[in-house]
């Protein structure tokens, strides 16, 4: 079996660390030495996060209960972080990539002194952490092009001075994971991406509306493995009437909302079809622009 | 990917992917956790469409771009800058007038390169063995069987190990048809790292795989020694000084003897009074304690004491102290002297019996290496260029480099193009054989496109890789790139 972990540098000094599905990009910014010794501690710390997760893998796919507490600490910031939804039907496993990013995150930042700024990118979920004054630009990209992202999204979320935001992450059909929804995507800001990734799932769930046009499936039809067992997830979605799409994006902004009001969550941006919503900042569902030019600022609260 | 479901109405159809600890169980046509591996019709896939070896970690599927360095990433996922066709597959072209199969440009750090694929046919070709043993496996020259067949011949010994030479084309087509034949079987096996067995006439059976111990008459060899006797009691000697009178590290080429040897001499030891059979060399080393064979470091010796021709009753003094063990430590035997001089064997003291095992500690692993060797400078160059010649004179400028299935080759100076490669370097399954018999294996040119078209190349030929990526065929596999390799494209070409 090969269970190695691959490491590589990328561009731009970037640490790159792969197993299994687990698949970072990390950057960090400021002093060399002090870049050095964090990329050490992230490479230190990933070469057993895996083979803690599969240990304990039964209980992460069982859904979250308060005696369901797991041992480990990725696996523990997977449950801390579900937790927080105890209304939902959700598994540890829905903030699995976050947890990682989260866990990551925090041994690069053991000894920060001489950082700048750091993120730790898990295929999308993304968790952030920067020094006084640096602040983050982010790019969202609502639906994956897999080809060519030589043109520019125009979507982007500027991560300033007065926020707490440290996590970032996207939920939605066309991800690896499955949909019980049907957005394209659902991007939430968060206090860390753990919260941040369970929220998304969450609220890419609520996306839904009764309509002939999705076809569905019992998610361990297509992954006998999946935590959703019998649930039905989205497999397709045709073109959807005004009032679908409407209707869908409106059931997803009030769970949103409700998880913005509660402070879980800093901010929500809800695509499908051409069609988004940043919450709390818009109060109406808003047409996707049809010219690339110009940059639209998704705000964050 | 999308799945249609109404396909493959099966429920129990996943397979068991054991690319990762995570161990998805995967439907037909899905991918697992981690996209990288799937489900085609019950086989374990990668997914990459491409028959290329690739720097994999290099990679980058993300969905969502960010940060403000976003601009440097392409976002081409099928950039080609990682990528290397090698000539595993390719098929070759006869006669070799033909163009080779895959003459592939690429831009690698703003060099226009050009890479010449292709699978050579090579009945001149051989694998040189190297096997880590001091134990005697035949005499030098003696055939060597593999199922009745003679495959090839002992070499020359060298420090720790025993060379072998097993194929070429005295035996690939110089023998009978049945001897040619096994032998191609034998060659194949040792470059697709599969274990073979052979018998030495003269000597021992031995079982050969690449990168494993030799197995020696069913014994897998441990140890490689960590010098000769000589130089096992020039290393120690210090150490042992103070705990034992006398050590006789007894070895197939050297035995040595310390109080005797430089070593001892140099610490003031004073003489054992304990003389050995063999025929001295210089002080304290002695050539030919025994026949070789398969007992104490590498001789037929099973009990050590049949060395001791005499003690010297001048000389020896009772309570003398005396080891007896071997270059890789894995034998010992300890005695002491009694009042009238006789060898009373005693368990080792333990102080002594560390410094044994430290010997071993210095031994290194024995392992079989097997480089497979053979000649490219026949009519394959012609696939590569109109006039054969400037390629090799390339090589040897070393303005081409030559890859095996993308491993590095040591090429031999002087004429022709006779290439040496570890087999451990090559992608599995990368060698094959034609009826000839012969032995098929990968072979690449890579040189800049400039020079390409100075020696001749077939310029019409040339392919953008990312043409041959796209035309490459579903069941074209895609290999990491061996981190050990160095990445054929050169910085820059001077």
């Amino acid at each position: 079996m090969n269970s190695g972990v691959c490491t590589a540098r990328l561009s731009a000094n970037r640490l790159h660390l792969q197993q299994g599905p687990i698949d970072l990009v990390i950057r960090a910014e400021g002093d060399p030495t002090a870049i050095d010794t964090a990329y050490a501690n992230a490479e230190q710390r990933f070469q057993s996060v895996l083979f803690e997760l599969v240990s304990e893998l039964p209980l992460l796919r069982s859904q979250t209960t308060l005696s369901s507490k797991p041992g480990l600490s990725v696996a523990l910031r997977m449950w801390e972080a579900t937790a927080l939804f105890p209304e939902y039907f959700i598994t540890p496993m829905a903030a699995v990539a976050g947890s990682v990013a989260d866990e990551i995150l925090k041994v690069m930042l053991n000894d920060c002194n001489g950082l700048k700024k750091v993120f730790v990118n898990n295929g999308g979920d993304i968790a952030l952490w920067k020094d006084v004054g640096e602040k983050f630009r982010i790019e969202v990209v609502p639906q994956p092009v897999r080809k060519h992202f030589s043109e520019r999204s125009p979507f982007t979320v500027n991560i300033g001075n007065n926020t707490h935001v440290g996590g970032v992450a996207t939920s939605g059909r066309h991800g690896r994971s499955f949909s019980l929804g049907i957005a394209d995507s659902v991007t939430v800001l968060a206090g860390n991406a753990a919260i941040a990734d369970a929220a998304a799932t969450l609220i890419a769930s609520a996306v839904r509306v009764e309509s002939e046009k999705i076809k569905t499936q019992p998610a361990c039809e297509i992954d006998p493995d999946s935590d959703l067992g019998q649930l039905q997830v989205c497999t397709d979605v045709g073109m959807l009437e005004e009032e679908e799409f409407r209707g869908a994006l409106n059931n997803g902004r009030q769970v949103a909302a409700e998880f913005i009001e509660n402070g879980v969550i800093t901010s929500a941006f809800l695509f499908l079809q051409n069609h988004y919503i940043c919450i709390p900042d818009n109060t109406d569902i808003i047409s996707m622009p049809t010219s690339q030019s110009g940059s639209l600022q998704l705000q964050c609260a | 990917m999308t799945t249609d479901v109404e396909k493959n109405p099966k429920k129990d159809d996943a397979i068991r992917c054991n690319a990762c600890p995570v161990l998805c169980r995967i439907k037909p046509g899905r991918t697992g956790a981690c996209d990288r591996y799937g489900n085609s019709d019950g086989l374990l896939v990668r997914m990459d469409p491409l028959t290329l070896t690739e720097r994999a970690a290099e990679r980058q599927e993300k969905l969502v771009p960010f940060a403000e360095k976003a601009e440097d990433w392409d976002g081409d996922w099928l950039s080609s800058s990682d990528k290397f066709l090698t000539g595993i597959g390719a098929g070759t072209t006869y006669p070799d007038y033909k163009p080779a199969p895959f003459i592939v440009s690429q831009q690698h750090d703003d060099v226009d390169t050009v890479t010449v694929v292709t699978e050579g046919i090579f009945s001149y070709c051989n694998v040189v063995v190297k096997i880590d043993t001091d134990r005697f496996v035949g005499p030098e020259t003696a055939a060597i069987y593999c199922d009745g067949e003679h495959i090839g011949h002992v070499t020359t010994a060298q420090y720790g190990s025993q060379m072998l030479s097993l194929g070429g084309v005295r035996h690939l087509t110089g023998g009978t048809r049945k001897e040619g034949v096994k032998t191609c079987e034998a060659l194949l096996k040792l470059c697709d790292k599969e274990a073979i067995e052979v018998s030495i006439e003269g000597g021992a059976t031995v079982v050969i795989q690449a990168g494993k111990a030799p197995v020696i008459n069913g014994e897998p060899e441990k140890r490689m020694r960590v010098g000769c006797g000589s130089a096992t009691i020039g290393i120690f000697a210090k150490q042992f000084q103070g705990l034992v009178d006398e050590v006789i590290v007894v070895d197939d080429h050297i035995t040595g003897v310390l109080t005797e040897h430089q070593a001892g001499k140099y610490l003031d030891m004073p003489p054992s009074g304990i003389k050995i059979i063999g025929r001295k060399s210089t002080p304290g080393r002695y050539f030919q304690v025994s026949e070789p064979g398969t007992g104490w470091g590498g001789t037929e010796i099973t009990d050590p004491q049949t060395i001791i021709k005499k003690i010297d009753k001048d000389i020896a003094r009772p309570g003398l102290r005396v080891l007896m063990t071997t270059t890789t430590g894995e034998d010992s035997f300890y005695c002491e002297l009694d009042d009238n001089l006789q060898i009373q064997v005693k368990e080792i003291p333990t102080e002594l019996k560390t410094i044994v095992d430290r010997i071993g500690e210095n031994c290194e692993p024995s392992l079989c290496t097997v480089l497979f060797m053979a000649g490219a400078g026949g009519s394959l160059r012609a696939g590569v260029t109109n006039n054969p010649i400037n390629i090799t004179r390339s090589v040897e400028a070393r303005t081409t480099d030559v890859t095996m299935g993308g491993a590095p080759v040591f090429v031999y100076p002087g004429g022709g193009i006779t290439v040496l490669v570890n087999v451990l370097d090559l992608p599995d399954k990368a060698f094959g054989y034609v009826p000839t018999p012969a032995i098929v294996a990968p072979i690449e040119f890579t040189l800049p496109i400039e020079l390409y078209e100075q020696c001749g190349g077939h310029m019409d030929h040339v392919a953008e890789l990312s043409d041959v990526v796209k035309n490459a065929t579903a069941d074209s596999r895609v290999e990491p790139w061996k981190e050990n390799n160095p990445w054929p494209f050169r910085k820059k070409f001077e």
